[in-house]
């Protein structure tokens, strides 16, 4: 299995790069790569062939490090380094629609007032809803100031900064109509052909379907466009954890893909040109689709490993698919090292390799009777072992696990794969009206029956398991339990994790709480556009002191993760118009302060303060009716 | 364990994919490395060239006589920033079309001198706005603060705001009135002079001359809504004539 060592070490390069932040001088650069080349050829003629596998992984590990070190840096002829305020030419690339306006990528090919000096470079575009639309594609010229993003100072926090810096993306700009002109608003040819098929697929969808839910859906999973509308359909499945089936990934390729193996199959050998042209529309097919779609890692991921397989299987090779997904996360991050910290990515990789490690020791594990039920356990088996790996990395990042997307897991693929069959045979019989409205209408109603199935599931009391958390250092090491447990038996290893892992998870977070719980109080200050909140975490209560602006949106995106971190067993949130600024003397304690926008709110007799009110608060009933209009809040930040 | 396993072909493969990509990388590096030399020569001829235009403009220290207190250093967040008033600058940018690209500048407009143009190179000021700010500044007789922007209809006090740091007043050119010589007539002209307020302080200095010798006399003695007057003073001067005392 050479790709897997391969993969694996350029990883590793990758994140020891991001985690020491590294920087080389342009020389050194050249040296190391020059070493690598001699120490490569070296180990190719003096020492043929008999040196040993970790020769290699010194080498391969500097190449991750180089190669995203090159990424990281800014290019010679980066627009930043020429002005950040002027006038501005680019392409845009992509658009995102987001609640009040849109989101521009461009990418930056010309900067300068009055001569034009050629750059290169991304920027964002923050543009009003309400304002003429810019067709992707479309080249812009405008002036503007551009604004660099501010890190969000709240501990534990989402790093947006870090997030588009990993993009390329280091700068963003508001502007109006007026500021901005627009070049030629035609797309380029090639893409053009792909946003007018796209285009085509929006207008038959919306012209055959009558339900907006069923709309939203079809569109997500034919030409992955995501709306509004799209966020709120979503979230019965992000709580039933069967989300998956809305981004288009493996089974939606899989899908087209399946059409032309099955072709393929019935041809025998000699049939060579008959097997050339099937295999050529395959590819061009599926690439079409993954272009359509909007390129996400998963789709790229799923196409590379189709072609790949495809392909070998002409040329008559023997292959391990588990080689061939190492290969394709291999090929992608060697163009784009970056890709590795992208949530789509890792989930993509991992649910794949999880299935192909412990597929088969979960399907021995369950009885077989006939063929009938038989097909439901190996769904069940594949939908079960796809979560070993997943499981970790859904608690890290949404802070939940969803129990009944395993068992729904069954139910809802195979649905999934009939309602977008039952599509794109729609699609193709687009040129006959009355038929394409029938099959649409019938694919509707798979929607909304799946919708239903999925609503319901998702109001089920132990549906999901929420408000988990995990450090970083707990993932590693959750990771580290299953590769032991994978390697000392892997036969009996799967059942064992996956009833651990959950047991796991709670476990070691009980038990690192115990023992780094803070012995003195903590005050938090968040920092939140012009509102204050405050948390007050003490061994086992949380008093959240917060004013009345206070959005389920800031909540989110500021408070929540911190709060997980905290192992508390009340929680109480306090209007801050309950208490008077009088009170507070500017002073500070021994109040142990983490992160702190108005010092001189963490006082220690503000603190004690707080802590009689809370008392008296608790105390008194009457009050208490006071915390309900958060109610809202409240019930998200529930007990764990 | 047997994943991380190569067999010596594998091994021969492996090796041979990475001086492959190593020599890839090395050699795309030299050219690109070759080619920003030569764009960073060009680069440098014309930085050469606008720091001679630009350091044929000296920037002057603004005399700000009337001022009663010294203006406070502007507040620039980014360390490396230099500021420099427009109104030095302003003709020989004008004249050469060039502005200085390399270094990040933070031009600070007075608004008092401005012109539509120059106002229309801030951030958020189009040509309408930016000609509405330069009507209302001549028909008031010049701006006596920043936060005097929001009077001008159609701007954002967020705007104004966002604006603030890179603009400054020189109230220095600002048009004033003496009122001990101005006539009815031409108090009345000023734009936030009423012709009833006019005529009350024509009566006051032609009936109380000589007990007013201060901006807080005339005010004590005129008696009138302080709210209106306060928008209204930065404008009037009190100094008497030499012949009349």
């Amino acid at each position: 299995m050479p790709a897997c060592l391969l993969c694996l070490t350029f990883a590793i390069g990758i994140v020891l790069f991001d985690s020491l932040d590294i920087q080389l001088e342009y020389y050194q650069i050249i040296i190391l790569y020059t070493t690598i080349i001699f120490t490569s050829l070296s180990c190719l003629f003096i020492y043929k062939y008999k040196f040993s596998c970790l020769v290699l992984i010194p080498i391969i590990m500097t190449l991750g490090l180089l190669r995203s070190h090159q990424n990281v840096s800014l290019a010679k002829d980066h627009y930043s380094l020429t002005q950040t305020e002027g006038c501005f030419s680019g392409r845009i690339l992509d658009i995102k629609e987001k609640q009040s306006h849109l989101e521009l990528k461009l990418k930056v090919d010309s900067v300068g007032d009055f001569l034009k000096i050629k750059s290169s470079g991304k920027l964002l575009i923050y543009w009003r809803t309400n304002q003429k639309y810019i067709p992707v594609g479309s080249r812009v010229v405008f002036k503007t100031n551009l604004l660099g993003f501010k890190e969000n100072p709240n501990p534990s926090a989402f790093n947006y900064k870090r997030f588009l810096e990993r993009q390329g993306i280091y700068h963003y700009t508001y502007l109006d109509q007026e500021e901005l002109q627009l070049y030629d608003s035609e797309p380029l040819i090639f893409s053009g052909l792909f946003i007018a098929i796209k285009n085509r697929i929006e207008f038959l969808i919306e012209n055959h379907v009558k339900r907006q839910d069923a709309i939203s859906i079809l569109k997500a999973l034919l030409v992955g466009k995501k709306s509004q509308y799209l966020d709120q359909l979503k979230k019965p499945y992000i709580t039933s954890g069967t989300v998956h089936v809305l981004a288009i990934s493996g089974l939606h390729v899989g899908c087209i893909a399946g059409l032309f193996l099955f072709l393929l199959s019935k041809f025998k050998q000699s049939y060579i040109l008959l097997k050339l042209f099937i295999t050529a529309s395959a590819l061009l097919s599926v690439w079409t689709f993954a272009l359509i779609s909007g390129f996400s890692p998963s789709v790229i991921r799923a196409s590379s490993m189709f072609s790949i397989l495809i392909l070998s299987n002409l040329t008559k090779k023997k292959t391990s698919v588990m080689n061939v997904l190492f290969v394709t996360a291999f090929i992608m991050l060697y163009t784009d090292p970056n890709m590795l910290f992208s949530i789509s990515f890792q989930l993509s990789f991992l649910a794949v390799l999880s299935i192909l490690l412990f597929q088969q020791s979960v399907r021995d594990l369950l009885p077989s009777y006939n063929s009938r039920i038989d097909v439901i356990l190996d769904l069940f088996a594949v939908s079960l072992s796809a979560q070993i790996l997943i499981s970790p990395i859904s608690v890290f990042y949404f802070n939940q696990l969803s129990i009944i997307g395993i068992f729904l897991s069954v139910l809802i693929v195979p649905l999934t794969a009939i309602i977008l069959k039952t599509s794109i045979l729609g699609l193709m019989f687009s040129f006959a009206d009355f038929l394409t409205g029938t099959i649409f209408y019938l694919a509707e109603q798979l929607v909304v029956t799946q919708n239903t199935l999925v609503q319901y599931a998702a109001k089920l009391e132990y549906a999901c398991a929420e408000n988990l958390h995990l450090t970083r250092a707990e993932l590693v090491f959750c990771f580290l339990i299953i590769t032991g447990f994978y390697l000392a038996k892997p036969r009996l290893a799967p059942i064992i994790i996956s009833s651990l892992i959950i047991l796991n998870i709670i476990a070691t977070r009980c038990l690192l709480n115990q023992l780094i719980k803070p012995s003195s109080p903590e005050v938090i200050a968040y920092k939140i556009s012009n509102k204050i909140a405050q948390d007050l975490v003490t061994k086992d209560k949380l008093f959240s002191i917060w004013s009345e602006d206070i959005e389920t949106k800031d909540y989110e995106f500021n408070i929540r993760k911190n709060q997980l971190s905290y192992d508390y067993s009340d929680h109480y949130i306090i209007p801050l118009s309950l208490l008077s600024e009088q009170d507070i003397t500017f002073e500070w304690a021994k109040t142990k302060v983490l992160i702190s926008t108005n010092p001189e709110r963490n006082t220690q007799d503000y603190y004690n303060y707080v802590w009689d009110l809370s008392k008296s608060l608790i105390n008194s009933k009457k009050k208490q009716s006071d915390f309900n209009s958060y109610s809202n809040i409240k019930q998200q930040s529930k007990l764990k | 364990m047997n994943h991380l396993y190569l067999t010596r072909k594998e091994r021969k493969a492996i090796i041979l994919l990475l001086t492959l990509l190593s020599v890839i990388q090395l050699l795309n590096l030299l050219i690109k490395y070759q080619n920003s030399t030569t764009n960073r020569e060009m680069k440098m001829i014309m930085v050469n060239h606008e720091k001679q235009v630009f350091d044929t403009v000296s920037v002057s220290n603004i005399d700000f006589e009337n001022e009663p207190k010294p203006i406070k250093p502007i507040k620039v967040k980014e360390p490396k920033v230099q500021t420099i008033d427009i109104t030095a600058i302003k003709a020989p940018v004008a004249q050469n079309k060039l502005k200085p690209t390399t270094d990040k500048l933070a031009i600070v407009i007075e608004l008092n001198s401005a012109s539509p143009e120059d106002l229309k190179t801030l951030k958020g000021l189009g040509p309408v706005l930016s000609s509405r700010i330069v009507k209302y500044r001549d028909m008031v007789g010049g701006f006596h603060s920043k936060e005097q922007l929001k009077e001008v209809y159609g701007l954002r006090t967020t705007l104004v705001d966002s604006l603030s740091s890179q603009l400054m007043v020189n109230k220095s050119i600002l048009r004033k009135l003496n009122v001990f010589t101005a006539s009815e007539e031409q108090l009345s002209q000023q734009y936030f002079i009423s012709k009833y307020l006019a005529q009350k302080i024509k009566r006051l200095i032609d009936s109380r001359y000589t007990q007013i010798d201060s901006k807080e006399t005339f005010i004590k003695l005129l008696n009138y809504d302080p709210v209106k007057l306060e928008k209204v003073l930065p404008y009037l001067c009190f100094e008497k004539p030499a012949d009349k005392d």
